[in-house]
Formats: structure tokens, C-alpha cells, sequence
């Protein structure tokens, strides 16, 4: 390849901007980056030739759909490789000083240089930690620009957020108060952080309150909202005993409670219901996406000492991800766009076995659809007259009975499944 | 006898107050070969040949070794599935896992969140060397 055609075939591979190091060992291990096209470029130190005092790198360049799926563990290091006709094998010395570029296809590559099938991201030790920066991107965002109103706007929502995600912890004895931080000079980062600061009418407590447990929950909270639930597997819509990084977080939750002095009777219900509440702000945040001029998506970053460790990435997949693993909870669907309803016009007949009923008359049932087994589980929601009671009503025996009775309401289906059924006592 | 950071950084800096020395506990880092050399413990500061320094900040992150901390044996499988989910990605390089002790004088260590579990950042004297550190075994990742 003749010298100036090389140097631009080369300019694919190169990171000239936006360096990140995604793991680091004392120096770099995987990093990325944007070439001179803003197109993501994605490396490794593949060698650490301590004898001549240099360091040998693989760099490819990579689909942005692609490296978020790397860094979600979806695919491997490999398969982008293997995507690749060439990769570009660069030899540095220790001080950073180009020795060799070489292109090679992926079979001339020392194998040892090569990552193994197995080769997912690693899981980052994102620390707990509660400052949180959402850096925007796509669309104008990515030529460092973006109309006013289209940020505002996504301000909002993530402040809806947040304040949606507090929630469950807003009668403890440090309260969070929500702080806007502000972004570098021409980054679009929008920062937050979650601070708890001591209620001042609980200054005289017998027992100091472990203000960092609380910050802990809800560290693993956001986590859990924005990674966890969209990426793994875990579904809370029927029982959670098969979802080990909820339990991990109720348990957490539990303990602040049980240091405030405060009830946790029903403490899962809460918590799937906050969960749920949370990840359909966080989707009208993605539903944002589709509309704007200014950006398609968000790295969502962990701040702590001044080091950012990102780790989520949000898309306009975030609700089809998360939509089969909640009950939408009944305010908030309306707001979104991508939400088919349909709403009986009228009362009909039903089957339900009631598994959760609390005293608002709200809970959780199965509804059965046909004579078999088969059923959808489904949100409750019984009105009652002032000074009527549930006590003894169908709902509560079907509850303390454990069988299905019929009762009448109206159902709602949200993209053809049962999601919602409204019924009078 | 001084710290390295002593000897380069001139401002004072805050980094190294909660830092302290640990003869007691075995820790673990990444090492070319089966034989453990002096450079397996290079900082990025040194590898660059780095002489000035613009701040602490700067200094202090780039003038320290990361080393993985192990208590128990569940501890010492958290840190080697660490060190292999990085192995897969980039398997030449420093394939091999060094764990140790440090002896007195050594350099002084503070945990610090990084990327694999049980994080530390150490500190090196001045004059560090290998016998500043005992070294139990050292194992090749291909093998675990």
C-alpha cells in the first residue's frame, strides 16, 4: 500500500480524540476513543516488552452498537475483531512514540495477542458512589453541539429520575437532596449528585444512622435501573426468589430501615413498585431519543475523586428491554408514545386469583385468560366507597384462600398483554 | 529513607495520608514471567521517564503500583477471576500472577477502587527493590 493511501487507511484506526481508559492497571489495559471520522476506535495492550522498554497495542475500529454491547457483556473483544478485515498492531515505546504500524488480517496476528472467546468485558468495580454524569450523544451531540431546549429537556427527565428513584427513602433520617453539577466547558455532560444530608428534626437520635449505608442502597439502586434490570436477566413481575441482585438490594434497603425505625412490612412490593415507577422515567428519557435533533443516546458515568467509570449506556432499546420484566405501573404509561393500550369500554367478567392486596386497595393477581392454567400477572386496582371495608371481600379471601374467584372490571392491555385490571367493591 | 514521591513530587499533597504499611497480608499482581524482574513493578511515572511534575494529582495517580489485596480464599478467588476476565482480553500480556508479602520498608499501600477486587495503590521507597517483597508463588493464567 503506497505511503499516503496507508495514512488514510490508518486514520480508521487511529484515536485522535476522546481517549478513555476503560481498565487500568497502573497503565492502560482497554481503552477507547474516537478516530479523526468520530467513528469509535477500540484497543488493547496486548504486550509489555520490558526489555526494549515498549508496549504493543491491537486497535480496531468498532460500530457504536457494537461497543456498547462489549461493554454490556453481550459480545466479546473477539467478535469485534473477527468483524475486521485488518486490525492495526502498533508498537510504542514506554514514552508513548509510534515504533511500527502494521495491518494485519486476523489470522497473521500472534495468537497470544488475540483475545479468547471468552473475552467480555470484564465487570468494571464501578464504585459506590452517588455523583452521576450523563454525557449525551449521536446526532449533533457528537459534532459538539446541541440545541438548547432539547438539553433542558433531558435535564428534566433525569431530574424526574431521581426524584422518582428517592422515593423510597425520603422519611429516613438523612434526607437526599438532589444537586445539578456543572458540566466541563464544551462537554455535554449533565451531572448530578445525590447527596443525604441529616434531618434536622432528628438531630437528638439515641443511635447514629450509617449515613454511607443508605448512599450504599442507593448506589445499587440506580445500578440496578439502568444495568441490571435492562441487561440481565432477572424479572419482577412474578416471585424474585430467582433474582439475586434484587435480593442483594432489599436486603440493603431492609437494613436502612431496620436503623431508622422504620416499618418494612411489604418491603418487596415497595421496592418492585419503586423499580418499576424509576425504569419508566428512565424510558421517558429514552423516548426523548426519538424526536430530538440533538442526540440519540447517553453514557451514563460514576463519578468518584475526579475519575469517571462509565458504565451504562442508554438507547431507545432501554424500554422494549425492560418492558417485559415490570408491571407498568398504571400513571406512567400513558406518557409514552411507544405504548399500544387497549381499554375495555366497559365491565367484564374476569378470573383472578389476588396474590398481593394492601389497605389503598391496591395489589398484584393473576388473571386468568382461558380455562386452563395459563395466566398473565397483573396489577390490581379496587375502589371502594368511603366507609366500606375489603375486609371479607373477594379480593381478600381469594388473597387468604389462595384460589381464584370471578369478579367484574375493566382490563387494560398494554401491546397485547394484560397489565392492569380496575374493579369497585 | 524517602518515597519516591518524596523525591520528585515538591508540593505537598494530601494522597499519602491514609497510606500505611501491611506486612501481614499477601497481595497479588499482574508479571510477565514466571520469573518475577524489578520491572514487573515499574510505575507508568517511570516508564515514561516522567520528570516533571505538573501536580500532585497527575503525580500521584501515575507514580503508584495496583495491586490486588487477599485476606482469605474467597478473597484470593475473587481476585483471580479479576485478573482473568483482563487475561482474556489481551492474553500476552503479563500473563502470569505474582503473590506476595512486603517486607519492612518496602513502600506504604492504600485501598483505592479500581479495576479488579481488592484494589490497592502502593506507594515504593525510593529504593525498592525485589527483596523489598517475599514472593510465595507466581502461577501462569493459562493454568488456572
Amino acid at each position: 500500500m503506497a505511503g499516503q493511501e496507508l495514512n488514510t487507511v490508518l486514520d480508521f484506526y487511529q484515536i485522535v480524540k476522546e481517549y478513555t481508559e476503560l481498565i487500568r492497571l497502573d497503565y492502560p489495559v482497554l481503552f477507547s476513543g474516537k478516530n479523526k471520522y468520530n467513528s469509535m476506535v477500540i484497543g488493547t495492550v496486548v504486550y509489555d516488552d520490558y526489555d526494549n522498554d515498549q508496549y504493543t497495542l491491537i486497535q480496531v475500529p468498532v460500530e457504536v452498537d457494537d461497543y456498547y454491547n462489549f461493554l454490556n457483556k453481550k459480545i466479546t473483544l473477539r467478535k469485534i475483531y473477527e468483524k475486521q478485515d485488518n486490525l492495526l498492531m502498533v508498537v510504542t515505546s514506554y514514552e508513548g512514540k509510534t515504533i511500527l504500524n502494521n495491518l494485519l488480517p486476523l489470522n497473521e496476528v500472534p495468537k497470544n495477542f488475540l483475545p479468547l472467546e471468552d473475552s467480555f468485558c470484564p465487570d468494571i468495580i464501578v464504585p459506590k458512589t452517588t455523583q452521576f454524569g450523563f454525557a449525551l450523544k449521536g446526532k449533533l451531540a457528537d459534532a459538539h453541539k446541541a440545541l438548547v431546549h432539547d438539553v433542558n429537556e433531558m435535564q428534566e427527565k433525569i431530574l424526574e429520575v431521581f426524584q422518582q428513584s428517592v422515593e423510597l427513602i425520603m422519611g429516613l433520617t438523612y434526607k437526599p437532596k438532589i444537586y445539578l453539577q456543572p458540566s466541563e466547558r464544551s462537554s455535554f455532560k449533565i451531572n448530578f449528585d445525590i447527596e443525604f444530608e441529616q434531618d434536622s428534626g432528628n438531630q437528638y437520635m439515641l443511635y447514629p444512622i450509617d449515613k454511607e449505608k443508605i448512599a450504599d442502597f442507593f448506589s445499587d439502586y440506580i445500578d440496578y435501573v439502568i444495568r441490571d434490570l435492562p441487561q440481565g436477566q432477572e424479572n419482577l413481575i412474578g416471585k424474585t426468589d430467582d433474582a439475586p441482585v434484587f435480593q442483594k438490594i432489599k436486603s440493603k434497603l431492609k437494613s436502612v430501615y431496620q436503623e431508622n425505625n422504620v416499618s418494612d412490612t411489604d418491603l418487596e412490593y415497595k421496592l418492585v413498585e419503586s423499580i418499576a415507577e424509576t425504569a419508566m422515567k428512565v424510558s421517558q428519557v429514552t423516548e426523548l431519543f426519538k424526536n430530538n435533533e440533538s442526540f440519540d443516546s447517553l453514557v451514563v458515568n460514576k463519578v468518584l475523586e475526579n475519575r469517571e467509570y462509565e458504565y451504562g449506556y442508554l438507547n431507545q432499546n432501554y424500554y422494549s428491554e425492560i418492558s417485559e420484566k415490570i408491571l407498568l405501573p398504571e400513571e406512567t404509561t400513558t406518557h409514552l408514545i411507544s405504548i399500544e393500550k387497549e381499554i375495555d369500554d366497559f365491565e367484564k367478567q374476569y378470573r383472578i386469583r389476588v396474590t398481593h392486596f394492601g389497605e389503598t386497595g391496591t395489589g398484584r393477581a393473576e388473571l386468568f385468560f382461558d380455562e386452563t392454567d395459563n395466566h398473565y400477572k397483573i396489577r390490581l386496582r379496587v375502589n371502594k366507597a368511603p366507609g366500606q371495608t375489603f375486609t371479607n371481600s373477594v379480593y381478600t379471601n381469594s388473597l387468604n384462600e389462595g384460589i381464584p374467584k370471578d369478579v367484574k372490571g375493566i382490563a387494560t392491555k398494554v401491546n397485547g398483554k394484560f397489565q392492569l385490571l380496575v374493579c369497585n367493591l | 529513607m524517602k518515597y519516591a514521591y518524596e523525591s520528585n513530587n515538591p508540593k505537598t499533597c494530601n494522597c499519602h495520608d491514609k497510606c500505611g504499611e501491611d506486612l501481614e497480608s499477601i497481595y497479588v499482581r499482574k508479571v510477565n514471567k514466571e520469573k518475577v524482574h524489578i520491572k514487573d513493578f515499574l510505575t507508568k511515572w517511570e516508564r515514561k521517564k516522567m520528570t516533571e511534575c505538573e501536580n500532585c494529582e497527575t503525580y500521584c495517580s501515575d507514580n503508584n503500583v495496583s495491586i490486588s489485596k487477599t485476606m482469605n480464599d474467597d478473597d484470593t478467588i475473587k481476585v483471580i477471576d479479576s485478573f482473568k476476565q483482563i487475561f482474556a482480553l489481551a492474553p500476552g500480556l503479563k500473563p502470569h500472577l505474582c503473590y506476595f508479602k512486603f517486607k519492612k520498608e518496602a513502600g506504604v499501600l492504600k485501598p483505592e477502587p479500581g479495576d479488579t477486587y481488592n484494589h490497592h495503590i502502593f506507594y515504593k521507597h525510593e529504593n525498592f527493590s525485589l527483596d523489598s517483597i517475599e514472593v510465595s508463588k507466581v502461577e501462569s493464567l493459562y493454568n488456572i
